[in-house]
């Protein structure tokens, strides 16, 4: 595991996408924080960097209750 | 008795025999004196000579006489016998007549022989002395016989007065014994008869009692069918007086032609034979156990009314069929009852499913709550608290317009569940009926622009069920859901095809909407397309609303909705408006 670690959101709400990046830049320095708005955004962005490891998450914060793609199919 | 009757014969013939020997001893004494008369003849007769012999050959035939007789009584056979057969008193009485006969009998013979006048005078001499002393003897012979005889008469006389006695006596004995129980038993039997008789009577009393009573009719039919009673409660049921109908009517007066026919055929069938008329009924009422059964009886005024019947056949002690009787009771305040049971039984069903489905719109209600509200309100309060965290005035004015945005959510989705509740709360809202055409080219001419930019091509048939008893506000905000999620997930590779469709199967009414647009992955989303806030497209107008909407308020009306969908291909929704009533 590399540090600063890559930490990743997936969540639907605007709202907790933004206090929780708030809340985590204040306690932590982050090597990189990832926002995504649904299950399928996120795997999009998994599948296209499977070859580059240095560039996938750490740590994912996953919500369950999502359209499109909830926290269930993601995982 | 019969020995009784055996003495009497026995002292009867005893009492011939004593008479026959009293006349055979008052003979003898008769002899003698004839004898005594003769020899007097022939003393007179001396000179006679004609009229001597004749006298003397008459002496001799009685001296024959005199003699068997006395042999007869002293020696003879019994019963002829004298000697020995009474007392001694009586056998020394004749013993005593002995001599007196010797001796006359030997003056008597010593004259035959020698008939000489000497001779004769003085047989006369000694015959008057020894006559005289044997006719006393005789005399006192005969009386003693006679006593005897008397004295026997007495006995026999005793003999059956002790037998008529005895004879009373049994008779008595038999009335104690025999006639006296018997009278006993008859008046026994009489005292039992006279209880049963009034036994009888209270029963009955209590029968009619039963039979006059008001609440059930009782009716009696002969043979023929024909009334013979009509108790009060049938006069109170019917309307009829018992004299309009004993023996002039037959139950066809009262009962419901259709009904008695519909009853024939049926047990026709199962009989497996025809029945006619009153057939039916007479056939029920002769089985053991028929059971009670009800038919609508008709009043004298006309009017109907239901009632149990039961039917039995009357019979005589022989087990003769003589008549039938019906007893019917009028349930028409049962059969009330028990509509209004079924009525209120339907409505609790009614009320069930309705509060199933408002228990299961409240559960999502409770769901959506809790999801839709809860992250609005963690969100103003992580908001809130950054806020006060923050010193720097730009970073502030960033929070505060994400306030913004959150109290925007809030407002909307509180006006969302308003909207929902109000339709659940409105299922009595007023149905007007309306006509699918006019209803739909009002909705084309909303989406005129869409549909021209699209250049969709929307079909429509509605032969199949022209126009429904409906909700306007709700049937216009259903087809303005699903026709513009057509509008909105229309596939961009291939022009907009919409097919509406409404008919009526099995009394069911449906409308069908059809389209060739995106499609929905339903093994991932099915059991979430018609909640709130889902949304499947990544598309700018999904707000995850109307499914929603448009679900609540095809149920509030009893009615519901399927989805049919392949991605890609398209989606077909199917909407039966009267599932549940």
């Amino acid at each position: 595991m590399k540090t600063p670690l890559i930490i990743c959101i997936v969540d639907d709400d605007e709202i907790y996408q933004f206090t929780s990046t708030y809340n985590i830049k204040s306690v932590y320095a982050p090597k990189e924080i990832l926002v995504f708005s649904d299950g399928e955004e996120a795997i999009h962005f998994l599948t296209r960097h499977l070859s580059s490891e240095e560039t996938l998450p750490d740590v994912i914060f996953l919500d369950i209750n999502m359209p499109i793609m909830d926290g269930w199919q993601f995982l | 008795m019969i020995i009784s009757q055996l003495i009497i014969q026995y002292d009867i013939s005893q009492q011939d025999q004593d008479a026959f020997l009293i006349n055979v001893a008052g003979r003898q004494r008769m002899l003698s004196q004839r004898i005594a008369k003769r020899t007097l003849y022939l003393q007179n007769e001396v000179n006679d000579k004609k009229h001597h012999e004749s006298s003397l050959k008459k002496l001799q035939i009685l001296v024959e006489e005199f003699e068997k007789t006395h042999h007869t009584l002293q020696f003879g056979k019994y019963p002829h016998r004298l000697k020995g057969k009474f007392s001694p008193a009586i056998d020394s009485l004749f013993d005593k007549t002995i001599p007196f006969f010797q001796v006359i009998k030997k003056i008597c013979l010593q004259i035959i022989q020698s008939p000489s006048k000497g001779n004769i005078d003085n047989a006369v001499k000694i015959l008057e002395a020894n006559e005289l002393s044997f006719l006393s003897n005789m005399e006192a012979l005969l009386n003693a016989l006679v006593a005897d005889s008397q004295q026997k008469l007495n006995r026999l006389k005793w003999i059956e007065l002790s037998l008529a006695l005895v004879a009373f006596l049994v008779l008595l004995m038999e009335f104690f014994f025999i006639i006296s129980p018997l009278i006993k038993n008859l008046s026994l039997t009489n005292h039992s008869l006279q209880a049963s008789n009034s036994f009888l009577a209270e029963i009955n009393q209590e029968l009619k009692a039963i039979f006059d009573s008001t609440h059930v009719a009782i009716m009696r039919l002969d043979l023929k069918g024909q009334f013979v009673h009509f108790n009060k409660g049938a006069e109170k049921m019917l309307g009829y007086r018992a004299e309009e109908v004993i023996g002039k009517h037959t139950p066809a007066l009262i009962h419901l032609q259709e009904e008695i026919e519909v009853y024939n055929q049926a047990l026709s069938k199962s009989l497996n034979k025809h029945l006619d008329g009153f057939e039916a009924l007479r056939y029920e009422a002769r089985l053991p156990i028929s059971p009670p059964r009800q038919w609508t009886y008709l009043r004298k005024d006309g009017s109907t009314l239901p009632v149990q019947l039961s039917t039995s056949s009357i019979k005589d002690e022989q087990g003769n069929l003589i008549g039938y009787l019906g007893v019917a009771t009028d349930i028409s305040e049962l059969m009330q009852a028990r509509i209004s049971l079924l009525e209120s039984k339907q409505n609790l069903e009614i009320l069930a499913n309705k509060l199933a489905r408002q228990n299961e719109q409240l559960l999502s209600f409770a769901h959506i709550t809790s999801h839709n509200l809860r992250s609005p309100v963690s969100n103003l309060n992580s908001l809130l608290f950054l806020y006060h965290d923050s010193q720097d005035e730009a970073e502030k004015q960033l929070l505060f317009s994400k306030f913004e945005i959150v109290i925007g959510h809030l407002t909307e989705t509180l006006n969302e569940l308003i909207e929902t509740l109000k339709i659940q709360e409105d299922t009595e809202i007023k149905r007007d009926t309306i006509v699918f055409e006019e209803l739909f080219s009002k909705i084309r001419e909303t989406f005129a622009g869409t549909l021209l930019e699209t250049k969709a091509e929307v079909s429509t048939d509605f032969s199949g069920l022209p126009q429904i008893s409906y909700p306007k506000t709700y049937l216009e905000s259903i087809f303005l859901n699903l026709f513009s999620n057509a509008l909105k997930y229309r596939s961009p590779d291939r022009i907009l095809l919409i097919e509406i469709k409404t008919h009526k199967a099995a009394g069911k009414e449906i409308l069908r909407i059809r389209d060739n647009g995106l499609g929905i992955d339903l093994n991932k989303h099915g059991e979430k397309i018609f909640g709130l806030r889902k949304t499947f497209h990544q598309h700018a107008e999904a707000k995850g609303i109307g499914l929603f909407i448009t679900k609540t308020q095809i149920e509030a009306m009893g009615g519901k909705i399927e989805i049919e969908s392949q991605v890609d291909i398209g989606t077909t929704f199917t909407i039966v408006f009267n599932e549940t009533t």
